[in-house]
């Protein structure tokens, strides 16, 4: 089972619109779990922050060690854990988790046996028609298990998103790209946070 | 108008990719005016709207834009053939452009845009492998076309062949050696591949040239790493290779205070996160 927060929705949509020519990734936070709660529930994953990761090439390992560490990092100070990992494709038409996105979620899943996959579904991608952009996706020995009927999005999450772009902030937000190619460029994007809190619906 | 026209113009100028602001700015400023004060201008003006009317997906735009085109150039031009040929990529007739661009290579074979387009054609439809093939053709006859190279890198990077994408990147390394973008790629696709030995050269080499560029500074982090972790000092090993050890963590040091040092100037309550994410890959 898993849940998305509108801020986590919010940025993964305006990394998306950003780029629309070039395949792109990114990574999902989640609340960390406390082990002392329920055991059952240890699986569930509540995403409550998006980082943006790169645009158009998302093969190369350097940089994502990189990033992955500074994300670990970040999380830390905030009980937060990496919980999920999204992928969009740079072919229009073309919505199936490649080798690339196998690869990155065997490497999340070495932290975090539960995380899933949010592979971008552009058919889906009008937020007037469609309450969510993706796919939701298991992996299980290389194998992926479709999940969409036990994801669940709150019904602002569409309606921030559509705002926020509206508004061009998909121009604004940046991605560990932005951040390498000039370090003043904060990853984090405390202006997204800033922007969703002065949106009221 | 004059702000909107002096943005388009330099958009083209630049190579700026902002097709959403460009329709913005024709919708809102360009679109019921009277372009024809600015004389050849106005032909470059309604080209670009075209062209990114096809990014954004508004081809009734990108129609009226053509077809004033075509009406001033004919459909004997070969630059609005080219464009007619756009417009039915953009609406998923691929058959028929691709047609159009095997015509208009037929009169020219020399004509090096019309075969880019053709292969991204194939590109369109995921028809990766014949999309390499076809640049590989490609860049036998037109060998110093960077764009070409950069691409067919690209390419082979999606597919995971990394070998060949080192040959490309090599390409552009010898066409264009003080680019420091061109080394940092190169040590990348190599730390990709396993070898830190060349990365970690390309990564002093990029620093060379651009001691700021943070990819290469973590880079130097990274490979340095690996290296002394593939070699670790004890006492049976040779002084050499103590020596080098040494070196390696020196290297660590120094590029953990360059690092540290930007971010201190740059972005300083990012530091703490920086400090603990070297900590945990230097371990």
């Amino acid at each position: 089972m898993s849940e998305i927060n509108t801020l986590a929705f919010t940025k993964m949509f305006l990394h998306l619109a950003k780029y629309p020519e070039l395949a792109v990734n990114g990574i999902l936070l989640g609340v960390r779990s406390n082990s002392a709660n329920d055991e059952a529930d240890s699986s569930y994953l509540n995403f409550v922050d998006c980082i943006p990761l790169f645009h158009g090439v998302l093969s190369l390992s350097p940089m994502l060690e990189i990033a992955l560490s500074q994300i670990d990092a970040y999380c830390s100070t905030r009980n937060l854990t990496i919980a999920g990992y999204y992928h969009a494709n740079e072919n229009y038409s073309d919505p199936n988790p490649n080798f690339t996105a196998l690869r990155i979620m065997e490497k999340i899943k070495e932290n975090n046996p539960n995380a899933v996959l949010l592979m971008i579904d552009n058919t889906l991608v009008d937020l007037n028609e469609n309450d969510r952009f993706y796919n939701v996706f298991t992996l299980t020995d290389k194998t992926w298990k479709n999940v969409n009927e036990t994801h669940i999005v709150n019904d602002e999450s569409r309606l921030s998103a559509l705002s926020l772009v509206k508004r061009n902030q998909h121009r604004q937000i940046i991605d560990f790209d932005n951040h390498l190619d000039s370090i003043s460029n904060d990853w984090r994007n405390p202006n997204i946070r800033n922007e969703l809190n002065a949106t009221s619906f | 108008m004059q702000s909107a026209i002096e943005k388009l113009r330099k958009y083209r100028d630049e190579n700026y990719r902002a097709h959403d602001e460009i329709i913005e700015l024709w919708t809102n400023v360009l679109s019921n005016r009277n372009l024809s004060s600015l004389g050849d201008e106005k032909w470059l003006i309604l080209e670009q709207i075209f062209k990114s009317a096809l990014h954004c997906s508004k081809q009734s735009i990108a129609r009226q834009c053509l077809d004033q085109l075509e009406k001033q150039f004919k459909r004997t031009s070969r630059r609005v053939s080219t464009l007619n040929a756009m417009y039915y990529e953009s609406i998923e007739e691929y058959g028929h452009a691709e047609e159009i661009y095997a015509s208009l290579l037929e009169d020219n074979e020399t004509d090096a845009i019309v075969r880019k387009r053709q292969i991204s054609l194939l590109k369109e439809q995921n028809q990766i492998r014949e999309a390499i093939s076809e640049l590989n053709s490609y860049l036998e006859l037109y060998q110093a076309d960077q764009e070409a190279w950069s691409e067919l890198c690209d390419l082979y990077l999606s597919e995971h062949d990394y070998t060949k994408a080192t040959f490309c990147a090599e390409e552009l390394l010898l066409i264009n050696p003080h680019n420091h973008l061109n080394h940092e790629r190169y040590a990348s696709i190599r730390y990709s591949q396993g070898d830190y030995d060349k990365a970690r050269t390309y990564y002093f080499s990029t620093l060379k040239i651009n001691p700021s560029n943070i990819r290469a500074l973590y880079g130097v982090i990274l490979t340095s790493t690996n290296l002394s972790i593939k070699n670790p000092s004890t006492a049976s090993k040779t002084q050499a290779s103590n020596d080098t050890n040494q070196s390696f963590i020196e290297q660590i040091q120094w590029a953990r205070e360059q690092i540290i040092q930007k971010y201190r100037e740059a972005i300083p309550d990012l530091l703490p996160v920086i400090e603990t994410a070297i900590q945990s890959l230097t371990l």
